[in-house]
């Protein structure tokens, strides 16, 4: 691809852009990267393999290469599901590579002339323009901020979540009841476990909005293999005649073993 | 400015303020006004406008981001993500989706953000914004260079792109996160190749075939009515070629609407044959609801109504809008027509749009029969491609004064920011233009709404191959992000299942034929509303009688494992915690 400056720059950068992407493990940063890798690279390479003998102006080319690296992306999904290892980011970048250098070497094999050396647009803002865009920038950022923010909803109705759900690889054995706060104020709950006729579990605690509590129960001591009912319920403080939540769930006593 | 100004009005509809609706409109307007006065002078060079529209575009796409950011809320944009989402997580396509069975026959922007999610380990939302603005980026771009090719005026080119944006899915539907916004950008671009290959030299046509095929291929698998589309574009075209030269020349694109055919027969063949099962309700549906309204045994859809009782009504003012927009286009249609015949008549693109354009109208019909509205708003989507060319074609600009010379371009700029808040008005329920709060800050902490609280846990507790059945806006929160197999709606009929007062004998063999551990039982009417079932709940809520959720208790095996008052999780599994 000697003489072809832009092909060596796509190649060069999607390969930059590939390692670094799957490299670096923040989203957002690796995002920089593989933008161009995924949303650029493979288009403009099919555009320069398909017009190697004629050349497009500036707004059609990107505006190509834009369009057919969606398009690459969604026929590539495609591809990578019937290949060995299927859809992941190794492939992925393998195959972005692979779309890059074979269109690339195609465009530099089949191009009768040289193009001329790449030159970025010119853009000669005033200070007045820079500053109009400068401005934009930070306003859509601003935009983008306050969306992202969570902010108050005082008309929005509070409630609590309350569950009973097995431990995982307890086989049943062992159980957690949870209690999530999604109320707008703090608020002192009392929670009652029955297990069985005659064991409770009491707990009292206060939770602030979006704080969660844990408790976990069993293994239980009694006859193997027996299934005895779990009954959870939930109480506010500041109301203990009424029941708040309430949830039910089992627990089996473990096998005899030895 | 604009996009702060939205972003402000939406963050005081998330605090549930109730803010004037104004303040987002001077937001949108504010983003618009200047641009459309801009791109109604003669002094404005190409790459100018072309960057103005793009601007117009993505700013407008921004709109839509800094509503809900950052979670999918629109209807279909759970149902796309838990795609995405199953093919990061076990590297194949074709995953089953429990809500729109059809959509992992068409995976061909899940395929697209699979590249972004796996390759920089973003989150499908973050990945989907991504190829969204990329693909909005090409759809304005591709429009610019389509209409500049085909009217051979920069300024006839911006104009049209502008005028687009006024399209009653620009603002919200389009931007969603599914399949029809990426393949619609590509149809465009794919009409742009057609119209360049037609213009350029014979000895360029060879050069177009790769890309028109690639792009064509990618709409084939990305979305199935974009294709059908796509073909019956190509070969309109390819009849006004033949009716203008009265000869097969090579420009003609026969070819390609050939392709166009063949690929997507064959991809609804060979792969994607539930399509027929998903589409042939809806456009059967749509034809009976025609007859019927035509015939008066069915009473015509009311405008501007959303469903049920409890949706609120467009205010006058806003229906005077959007009446006044559709009138505005009306108006102007019959000049554009004039001035396209006289500049045109032998250029086969400027006739298939003259033809587009008066068909949008005939759409606008199908909003009067209720079952064909759904129909009609997302023809409208293509066929505006057309009428954007027509009307940019009317002159308006051009109408100088001697007094007054600024006026023609003022009174376009205005009748454009019209119909573009008009047509926004008349393409989304009136009160879902402003974001509800799925999350609130309360004394520091954060609480998520109830249905988004419920997908969070249901993703944190409960098995991955647990499938739930639930109200239609709970399960597409459990499809994403609680990334658990939801099933809703009425195939299976899970629907009666959760609203009858009491369990009735066809139900468990029902849930046990689909594999149902756990149901969802929500006492919050809304839960059935697709737009607008994921916020939080308010004092004046519609609330099902109790027994629609307590019923459950009466099944032997079911143990309600989770509760959050109006929502309560039963398990079927047996009970064993």
């Amino acid at each position: 691809m000697r003489g072809h400056g832009d092909l060596r720059l796509v190649v060069g950068g999607s390969l930059l852009c590939a390692i670094v992407a799957l490299a670096l493990p923040w989203p957002v940063v690796s995002l920089v990267f593989a933008a161009p890798l995924a949303l650029f690279a493979p288009g403009y390479a099919v555009v320069a393999a398909a017009f190697a003998r004629h050349s497009l102006d500036r707004p059609r080319l990107a505006v190509l290469s834009l369009a057919l690296s969606l398009a690459v992306l969604a026929i590539g999904a495609l591809v990578l599901n019937y290949l060995p290892g299927g859809v992941n980011g190794v492939s992925w970048a393998i195959l972005l590579l692979a779309v890059v250098l074979g269109c690339s070497r195609s465009a530099a094999l089949r191009r009768d002339r040289k193009p001329g050396p790449l030159r970025p647009p010119r853009l000669n803002p005033n200070g007045l323009e820079l500053g109009l865009a400068l401005g934009g920038l930070a306003a859509v950022i601003a935009a983008l901020v306050l969306a992202s923010t969570t902010l108050p909803a005082e008309p929005a109705i509070g409630y609590t979540e309350l569950w009973i759900v097995p431990q995982p690889e307890s086989e049943g054995r062992e159980a957690e009841v949870g209690v999530k706060s999604e109320e707008q104020e703090t608020r002192e709950f009392d929670l009652g476990i029955r297990i069985g006729q005659t064991r409770i579990v009491r707990r009292s605690f206060t939770l602030a909005p979006g704080e969660e509590t844990v408790v976990p129960i069993g293994p239980l001591a009694g006859p193997p293999g027996s299934i005895v009912p779990v009954v959870a319920t939930l109480l506010l403080d500041e109301d203990p005649t009424t029941v708040y939540r309430r949830v039910q769930g089992s627990l089996t006593s473990p096998p005899v073993t030895g | 400015m604009g996009v702060l100004v939205c972003s402000y009005a939406n963050a005081l509809s998330r605090q549930m303020l109730d803010p004037s609706l104004a303040i987002f409109w001077a937001g949108i307007l504010l983003i618009a006004l200047p641009i459309f006065y801009r791109l109604t002078s003669r002094d404005a060079s190409p790459a100018e406008r072309l960057a103005l529209v793009c601007l117009l575009g993505l700013s407008l796409y921004a709109v839509k981001l800094v509503r809900d950011a950052p979670i999918f809320i629109f209807s279909d944009e759970p149902v796309h993500a838990f795609n995405a989402n199953e093919i990061a997580a076990h590297d194949h396509l074709f995953r089953f989706n429990p809500i729109l069975p059809v959509t992992p026959s068409y995976p061909g922007l899940e395929g697209a953000t699979s590249a972004l999610m796996t390759i920089a380990g973003l989150s499908s939302y973050w990945a989907g914004a991504v190829v969204i603005a990329v693909a909005r980026l090409s759809l304005m771009a591709g429009l610019f260079l389509l209409f500049s090719r085909i009217g051979g005026s920069a300024r006839t080119a911006g104009l049209g792109a502008a005028i687009y944006t006024a399209n009653f899915n620009f603002l919200y539907w389009g931007t969603q996160f599914s399949y029809e916004s990426l393949s619609l950008p590509i149809f465009v671009v794919m009409l742009m190749a057609i119209a360049e290959r037609g213009a350029k030299p014979r000895d360029w046509a060879r050069d177009w075939v790769a890309p028109i095929v690639l792009g064509i291929s990618a709409i084939v698998v990305t979305h199935h009515l974009t294709s059908y589309a796509l073909a019956a574009f190509l070969a309109g075209l390819a009849l006004a070629y033949w009716l203008v030269e009265r000869k097969w020349s090579w420009q003609n694109p026969w070819p390609y609407a050939a392709i166009t055919a063949a690929l997507a027969t064959l991809w609804l063949v060979l792969v994607a044959n539930s399509t027929f099962g998903y589409l042939s309700p809806v456009l059967g549906g749509a034809l009976e609801a025609i007859f019927n309204t035509a015939s008066g045994g069915e009473p015509p859809r009311e405008l501007f109504v959303g469903r049920g009782s409890a949706t609120p009504v467009a205010p006058v003012p806003a229906r005077a809008v959007a009446l006044l927009s559709i009138f505005l286009l009306l108006a102007a249609l019959p000049f554009g027509l004039r001035n396209v015949w006289q500049r045109y008549q032998r250029q086969p693109f400027a006739l298939v749009f003259s033809v587009a354009a008066i068909a949008f109208f005939a759409t606008l019909a199908l909003r009067l029969a209720p079952a064909a509205w759904e129909t009609g708003n997302r023809a409208g989507e293509f066929l505006f491609i057309g009428l954007a060319f027509v009307l940019a074609c009317a002159g308006l600009q051009n109408w100088t004064p001697r007094r007054r010379p600024w006026l023609g371009r003022a009174a376009l700029t205005v009748g454009l920011g019209l119909v573009l808040v008009g047509d926004a008005i008349a393409g989304w329920p009136w009160d879902l233009q402003l974001a509800s709060p799925v999350r609130a800050r309360a004394e520091g902490g954060t609480i998520s709404s109830p249905p988004l609280a419920l997908a969070e846990w249901a993703r944190r507790n409960t098995p991955e191959d647990g499938r739930f059945a639930a109200g239609i806006a709970d399960a597409r929160l459990l499809l994403a992000p609680g990334e658990r197999i939801a099933l809703a709606g009425k195939h299976p009929d899970i629907e009666d299942i959760l609203l009858e007062p009491a369990i009735s004998n066809w139900e468990l063999p029902l849930l046990q034929k689909h594999d149902i551990r756990y149901i969802v039982a929500d006492a919050r009417d809304v839960a059935r509303d697709s737009t607008r079932g994921y916020s939080f709940s308010t004092a004046d809520e519609l609330i099902n009688p109790r027994s629609t959720v307590v019923k459950f208790s009466e099944i032997p095996s079911a143990k309600r494992i989770y509760s959050s008052g109006e929502m309560s999780v039963y398990d079927l599994g047996g009970g064993r915690p």
